[in-house]
C-alpha cells in the first residue's frame, strides 16, 4: 500500500499529481486512466483544502480484484460527497455553482465512490477498474 | 503553464501550454485578464498544448464565456485534446463554447 501524508494547502497538488501518476503507473493503468486519476485526486484534495477545515489529510492507494483503490482521509467537518447532488447544467452559467464540479468529476471518472466517517475523520474511497 | 495572447484581426487568440491545475490557475487568471478588458474581439482559446485542466482552470473559461456573452462576441476553443475535451464535456462546457479544429 502506498501512502502520502499532506499539509492542508493547495500547494500540495504538486505532490498529489506525482503520487497519482506514480500509483497509476505501478498499477498498470493506461495513460488516459492516469490522467483521470490525477484529476480525481486534485479535485478531492482541493475540496478538502477549500471546504473541510481539516488540519491533516492523507491519501492511500492499493490494488484489489483488478481495481485500483484510493482513499482520501481528512479530519475536517463531516461531509459525505456521495450525497452531493449532480450539478444542474440546464441553469444559466452565471448562476451555476462551481463548487460541486469537483465532486461531479470524481463521480464521473471513477467506477465507484464510497464514504465513511471513521474515528472523527472523513474517508472517501474511489475505485478505478483496470482496463486490459 | 504558459499563456501567450496574440491579436489576429478581430480575434484575440490565447495559447495555453502545459497543465492548468489549482496552482497554475492563479497565474493564468492574471495572464488572461486582458481578455476581460476588451469589448470588440472574439476570443479563441487555443488548447493545442493544454494537456490537463481541473475545475479550478474551468473557472477561467467561465469568466471568458460570461464576458464574451455580455459584449455579444464569440467564445471559441480550438485544437482541444481528447482528454481535456472530455473534462469540458463532463463539466457542461461544450454547450457554451464553439469548437474549432
Amino acid at each position: 500500500m502506498d501512502k502520502l501524508d499532506l499539509e492542508v494547502n493547495l500547494e500540495e497538488v504538486v505532490r498529489v499529481r506525482a503520487f497519482a501518476l506514480s500509483v497509476a503507473a505501478e498499477a498498470g493503468l493506461n495513460e488516459r486512466q492516469g490522467h483521470d486519476l490525477h484529476l480525481v485526486c486534485e479535485e478531492a484534495v482541493a475540496n478538502i483544502v477549500n471546504y473541510s477545515g481539516a488540519t491533516r489529510m492523507s491519501l492511500k492507494a492499493w490494488q484489489e480484484n483488478n481495481s485500483l483503490y484510493m482513499s482520501f482521509t481528512d479530519d475536517g467537518i463531516p461531509f459525505d460527497p456521495t450525497q452531493y447532488p449532480t450539478p444542474d447544467f440546464s441553469i444559466p452559467v452565471k448562476e451555476r455553482r462551481i463548487g460541486g464540479l469537483g465532486i461531479h468529476y470524481i463521480r464521473k471518472l471513477t467506477d465507484s465512490m464510497t464514504y465513511s466517517r471513521e474515528d472523527g475523520k472523513n474517508v472517501l474511497t474511489i475505485r478505478i477498474l483496470k482496463v486490459k | 503553464m504558459e499563456i501567450k495572447i496574440t491579436e489576429n484581426n478581430d480575434r484575440l487568440v490565447a495559447m495555453l501550454s502545459g497543465e492548468l491545475d489549482n496552482i497554475a490557475s492563479i497565474a493564468a487568471k492574471k495572464a488572461l485578464a486582458p481578455l476581460l478588458e476588451q469589448n470588440d474581439h472574439d476570443v479563441v482559446v487555443d488548447c493545442a498544448d493544454l494537456t490537463y485542466i481541473s475545475s479550478s482552470g474551468l473557472r477561467l473559461f467561465i469568466n471568458i464565456y460570461n464576458h464574451q456573452h455580455s459584449i455579444g462576441r464569440r467564445s471559441i476553443i480550438a485544437h482541444v485534446k481528447d482528454n481535456v475535451k472530455d473534462v469540458f464535456e463532463i463539466g457542461g462546457f461544450l454547450m457554451l463554447f464553439e469548437l474549432e479544429d
